[in-house]
């Protein structure tokens, strides 16, 4: 049993079971509440695709999220699209045509890029252009890349193609 | 009333082990046990059922894929976890913080004993159906954030002070004063919106 809190100096006795009632109101509203049921099932699959990997070509973390989408990736593709709104960018330059590692082959030394709309709309852009941002450490775990808690909240460099109206249409994070 | 799962830390061992190993089995029972403490914490916190979740996710995955290093030495799963989810809302609050310009900081420099709640109803508030349970809940979300951390884990988990001094990384004395801040602070915004004279005092919790 947890000790009382030692609140004489400011609630009388009275009053701390006046906010005790009120506080078993919540205790019997919460009692009720628990994670959204498909995060369970969503977890289990996730489990077994962890299990499956074991560090093969594609490894487990695509599997992983792959399992989780589309919420997850979904999710962080509009909050990609909100961080843009408010992140400094940095030009590098106008393409006339979409490069081609965003339709996913490697480009330089860095990852490849991430397509968050399909890749005809990608394809069909014809301003495309990639800008240098920095997005949120969390993104990551969305596309199954494991995130520390302690490093979650940290910012890392990334690249985005844009189109001529802003909309992100890829990205890659820049190690 | 009683809502934090009672867990047995040697359950929760055995279980950690056959996960480690493997066992989907065993994944999905420490999921049971303990999604709903660390859910129910994470929704008081942030206020919103899809952070909530997201912060739920995030903790189990973390989990099942090795990188939280949980010492049963040193404490119950069901805190640790709840530890964690803290220190990931703790990462959100900071990350928001870039775009919100309202400080808690006051002219002086202490710390201000209250959050700015959001004008506008959350989905929370359309949770809960009740309507002191809903008071209360805002309450609690009107608090600051080193108040309001305190005051769930101690009110709506049955932490005790060592325990809740573990997972918000302070002495047992600052626990100690926060939660009577805390309590007297809940006490003052409840009485302002009229919901603590309708509810009848209660015998203190034994």
């Amino acid at each position: 049993v947890s000790p009382q809190p030692e609140t004489g100096e400011l609630l009388n006795a009275r009053d701390a079971r006046r906010l005790d009632a009120q506080l078993d109101h919540l205790r019997r509203e919460l009692s009720l509440v628990g994670a959204p049921p498909e995060l369970e099932a969503r977890l289990a699959k996730a489990f077994a695709a962890h299990r499956r990997g074991g560090g093969g070509a594609g490894g487990w973390r695509g599997r992983l999220a792959e399992a989780l989408a589309p919420g997850a990736a979904l999710a962080a593709s509009m909050g990609l699209a909100l961080w843009m709104l408010f992140a400094p960018v940095l030009p590098l330059g106008t393409s006339p045509s979409v490069p081609a590692a965003a339709l996913g082959e490697p480009m330089d030394e860095q990852s490849p890029f991430i397509a968050l709309q399909s890749l005809e709309q990608i394809a069909l852009e014809p301003r495309a252009r990639v800008v240098q941002t920095t997005v949120p450490r969390m993104i990551l775990a969305a596309y199954g890349v494991p995130v520390s808690p302690e490093v979650a909240g940290e910012t890392m460099r990334a690249e985005m193609l844009v189109s001529a109206n802003g909309q992100p249409l890829a990205m890659r994070f820049i190690p | 009333v009683q809502l934090t799962n009672v867990s047995d830390p040697n359950a929760d061992h055995a279980l950690m082990r056959a996960m480690s190993n493997g066992d989907a089995k065993a994944f999905e029972a420490i999921y049971r046990r303990h999604q709903a403490p660390v859910y129910r914490f994470a929704l008081l916190r942030s206020g919103s059922p899809d952070t909530a979740a997201d912060v739920v996710q995030d903790v189990f995955l973390a989990l099942m894929t090795g990188q939280l290093r949980f010492d049963p030495l040193k404490g119950a799963l069901q805190n640790f976890l709840i530890g964690v989810a803290r220190n990931l809302l703790l990462k959100r609050d900071e990350a928001n913080a870039r775009f919100v310009s309202a400080s808690a900081q006051t002219a002086d420099g202490e710390e201000s004993e209250e959050s700015t709640p959001d004008a506008a109803p959350t989905p929370l508030e359309r949770l809960l159906a009740d309507e002191t349970a809903e008071q209360v809940r805002a309450a609690l979300a009107a608090l600051a954030p080193h108040y309001r951390d305190v005051a769930i884990l101690y009110e709506m988990h049955d932490l005790s002070y060592v325990e809740i001094a573990q997972v918000c990384n302070i002495d047992i004395g600052t626990v100690r004063s926060r939660l009577a801040r805390a309590r007297a602070k809940l006490l003052t915004l409840l009485d302002l919106c009229g919901a603590a004279d309708r509810i009848q005092p209660r015998e203190a919790r034994s």
